[in-house]
């Protein structure tokens, strides 16, 4: 169930992605044994639109002539055309061009209406069903121009490797604000994705709207950004806080799935900020959003205010050893912070905390992390 | 901070609250407490601010020490140090 992996890391720039075009389509009442279901892409000009759809489910159809960039295609084609129908999960990209109609390959979501318009070309990415002879095809993905009129994307730089135990059982801190590029994400290794677990986040080296948040060099999260082609793909939790134009939602909300939604899908115009901790899960890094912000707050260049506080603070609860990991998870530390001005003043203190004991061993060839359990 | 001997790791969230005020400070915290010394470094994110912090954003620090650790065994119980927050908007 997979559209071509090439053409889409064109057309999204993120490979990890390729994995997100499941638009799933159950065989049609009726279909008999000659029913087959197969991946196709196209580019061509759109000759008409609202052709007859099969039935109320289908959102429009067009159709596609002056074919050519094929692939899956086996056949169903009338006079050279081809009809495609879209449904409420088809996905449209449309790109500017410049004076001279070159397409720059600047693509945003953009809508049926600007996208499928008669006698301009696209490039559909889909599946078609045969079922007695009779073709039917269903567009996931149309992107206006084609995005075969693009360059190839510059090859991925490598992933970061984890730089020891600590990187497996905790997690680091990000800060990053882009955009949404996909109201969805994949659980490990991509192979499933779903938008109930989180989304996927990009970042534009021309838009305004992209931060990674480091104020070190490398950047550890953009280097992990680039890697897959300049996005994120952010998991979300039940402890993830959602401020939607600056109103905060938490799980205890009766509207949390809403307002989470809107959030994520603000997102994909208004920019998002998300802050979390992320980790290694042994094949890639993982980010778990705790707040997600859109739009994002007011760019933080101004340095408003330093704020410092003495500290101290003591574990009231130890929280859940996990021998598997050697991990303390969910320790509860209280105290009390003291009056140094400019600052906090008096105050209390409150901290949960996951531990993990790293020992790293020196090696004649260096040192290399060997967790002790 | 290197670890030639150990080194406890955390991570988490934290919250701090100025007495009898709105104010407050709220985020995410990463670590490290090297052993024998039990020096503790650690990075903080501003995320939640209320009182007259409303709306700011930022990063910080948290240097000092960490008691009561054992390696490979509980972890420390009990830690003081300062907390520097920049915080913009």
């Amino acid at each position: 169930m997979r559209v071509r992996p090439s053409l889409l890391a064109r057309a999204l720039s993120i490979p990890a992605l390729v994995a997100v075009v499941a638009v799933q389509m159950g065989p049609p009442a009726g279909a008999g044994t000659t029913y087959q279901d197969n991946p196709f892409g196209s580019a061509g000009t759109v000759a008409t639109t609202g052709s007859p759809a099969p039935d109320a489910s289908y959102t429009g159809s067009f159709t596609l002539g002056s074919l050519n960039n094929n692939y899956g295609m086996n056949g169903g084609q009338q006079n050279g055309q081809i009809t495609v129908y879209e449904t409420s999960q088809t996905r449209y990209y449309k790109s500017p061009v410049d004076s001279g109609g070159n397409n720059l390959c600047q693509y945003a979501p953009s809508t049926m209406g600007q996208v499928v318009v008669i006698n301009q070309n696209v490039f559909v990415a889909g599946r078609y069903i045969v079922t007695g002879g009779q073709y039917t095809f269903y567009a996931n993905y149309v992107w206006n121009p084609p995005t075969t009129t693009c360059p190839p994307p510059p090859a991925n730089p490598g992933n970061p490797k984890p730089q020891g135990a600590g990187d497996i059982y905790l997690r680091r801190l990000f800060a990053a604000t882009g955009f949404t590029s996909e109201n969805g994400t994949g659980l490990v290794g991509g192979a499933l994705w779903s938008p109930l677990w989180g989304f996927t986040m990009g970042f534009s080296a021309t838009a305004a709207l992209s931060d990674y948040g480091c104020s070190a060099s490398p950047c550890h999260v953009q280097e992990i950004a680039l890697a897959h082609g300049n996005h994120l793909r952010i998991d979300t939790t039940e402890i993830t806080t959602y401020w939607l134009n600056g109103q905060k939602t938490t799980a205890a909300s009766p509207d949390y799935f809403p307002v989470r939604n809107a959030t994520i899908s603000q997102g994909q115009t208004a920019g998002i900020f998300v802050t979390g901790r992320y980790d290694w899960d042994g094949t890639d890094w993982r980010f778990f959003a705790t707040n997600v912000f859109s739009p994002p707050p007011t760019p933080g260049t101004t340095l408003l205010e330093t704020v410092q506080t003495d500290a101290g603070l003591a574990e009231t609860n130890s929280g859940t050893y996990d021998p598997t990991t050697n991990t303390w998870a969910g320790s509860q530390w209280q105290g009390q912070t003291n009056n140094i001005s400019p600052g906090l003043g008096l105050g209390t203190i409150t901290m949960t905390l996951d531990w993990h004991f790293t020992w790293v061993a020196q090696t004649a060839a260096g040192t290399s992390p060997v967790p002790i359990r | 901070m290197g670890c030639p001997n150990g080194c406890w790791d955390f991570s988490g969230t934290y919250q701090v609250n100025r007495q009898g005020s709105a104010d407050s400070l709220g985020g995410d915290i990463a670590g490290r407490v090297v052993e024998p010394s039990t020096a503790l470094d650690a990075q903080t994110t501003v995320t939640v601010a209320t009182g007259q912090w409303n709306g700011f954003s930022g990063t910080g620090t948290w240097q000092g020490g960490a008691q009561g650790g054992v390696p490979n065994g509980p972890s420390p119980t009990s830690a003081t140090g300062q907390l520097v927050w920049n915080l913009h908007a």
